[in-house]
């Protein structure tokens, strides 16, 4: 039989071309194999400078909050900021208050005047803790589940706010508007969660790192602070405006609840 | 965003961190409860108990410095509605507040219809006093005596009240 070879499926058969263009593609395979070798080459320079450049961008917590990422103010307008997100402002206390978290204090117990950012201070050290260590446990607890979904919102607001260098070395378990509003998940296994008020929220949980915001106003804070002695392997953080209770006498040792 | 290693927040961090480790020093050779000044406005004690308590007053922000800005105060503590309230969120004073006379403005005002001046008034003989008694050392000890009488009328017929004493402190305990 005559004509062209075909298969079962009555396809022609591939032949070579007969203007020989085999060569060719060939090489052009060559050229782009050898094109991605060196783009995959430079990638990974890239990223070798930006991993360098994160570690000392993430060497302190003030580092990182002076320069690589922003907070919110809420009342931007008022105070006549151009801008509702800034890079945390410079006052000296700051990177004192951020030294006097990351110093080997396992246990600190704050009393402040209302609205000095200290609560973003916190959570902004707790949260670059579980940014850079992996399988790092940080518990929120205040008195009210709004106010504790707030906390957790401020440590989304500063991870997305990051540089980008920043967000890519430490990045999510999924994406921020999956997490729920309580949590906030790393890929590295750490991980934020906001409790409510009340000693029993605790005991269920492991975690390395403890802040306790508002305590002057939560009525079992004593309870609280002994659950986080028990449960929480590193860092315990109470932070409060003042008012009477169990926190104040406490600080002034007129119950001496600490020993 | 700047590069690192240039900026001044690293020579800040830097030079805080040192100073945190020497305050921590200084606060472990000093009685508890002594307070040492890390900055203008903030300061670092120890409890008995060793436990460190920093302390960070709103003058720690030069905007709000009333050496530097005596305004921001005078244009804050209008939004507060009593010094109290002041004190205890600005001023960082746990106590403040405490034993305010919470009836005080009725007290005066109502005067001569809600006061008893009779001196040789007595309640009935069958009305059973009943109070109350809140004891605290951060806010004063109180113990109160009323009257409930058959007209539902509450006769308040006198007070304990002391601040800076427990209850161990307190006479006849």
């Amino acid at each position: 039989m005559g004509g062209r070879k075909m298969n079962s499926k009555n396809t022609p058969l591939p032949e070579s071309s007969p203007r020989e263009f085999g060569a060719c593609l060939e090489a052009a395979r060559l050229r782009a194999s050898l094109e991605q070798a060196v783009a995959k080459r430079a990638r990974n320079n890239i990223s070798n400078d930006d991993a360098d450049w994160v570690k000392r961008a993430t060497a302190s917590t003030h580092i990182w909050t002076s320069r690589h990422t922003k907070t919110y103010n809420e009342h931007w307008q008022k105070e006549g900021r151009p801008h509702p997100e800034e890079p945390f402002p410079q006052d000296d206390y700051f990177a004192l208050a951020f030294s006097l978290m990351e110093s080997d204090e396992a246990i600190i117990w704050w009393e402040k005047s209302r609205d000095m950012m200290l609560s973003w201070c916190c959570v902004a050290y707790f949260t670059l803790q579980a940014m850079k260590t992996p399988y790092c446990g940080i518990l929120f607890q205040t008195q009210k589940e709004k106010k504790v979904i707030q906390l957790v919102d401020y440590a989304k607001h500063l991870w997305r706010l990051s540089d980008e260098r920043i967000k890519k070395a430490f990045p999510l378990a999924k994406d921020l508007d999956r997490q729920p509003e309580r949590e906030l998940r790393f890929k590295n296994g750490s991980y934020i969660i906001g409790i409510p008020g009340g000693a029993d929220q605790i005991r269920s949980y492991h975690p390395w790192g403890y802040l306790n915001d508002e305590s002057s106003f939560q009525p079992d804070a004593g309870e609280c602070y002994n659950e986080a002695i028990a449960a929480a392997a590193g860092k315990i953080i109470f932070n409060s405006s003042a008012g009477p209770g169990w926190y104040a006498d406490a600080r002034k040792d007129i119950r001496g609840q600490e020993s | 965003m700047p590069t690192p290693e240039k900026t001044s927040a690293v020579r800040k961090a830097d030079e805080s961190r040192k100073i945190i480790e020497l305050i921590q020093e200084q606060t472990r050779a000093v009685p508890a409860q002594t307070k040492l000044e890390l900055a203008r406005g903030l300061s670092v004690r120890r409890t008995s108990g060793g436990i460190l308590v920093p302390r960070l007053h709103y003058s720690a922000n030069h905007h709000r410095d009333p050496e530097q800005h005596p305004e921001w105060k005078a244009n804050e503590r209008k939004k507060y509605t009593s010094q109290a309230a002041w004190d205890r969120e600005q001023e960082i004073m746990d106590e403040a507040g405490g034993g305010e006379l919470v009836f005080a403005d009725t007290l005066v005002t109502h005067w001569d219809k809600i006061v008893i001046q009779d001196p040789h008034w007595r309640p009935d003989h069958e009305i059973i006093p009943q109070g109350g008694f809140d004891h605290g050392k951060t806010n004063p000890t109180a113990l109160l005596r009323v009257y409930h009488d058959f007209d539902g009328t509450i006769i308040y017929a006198g007070e304990y009240y002391e601040p800076g004493r427990n209850l161990a402190a307190c006479p006849g305990h």
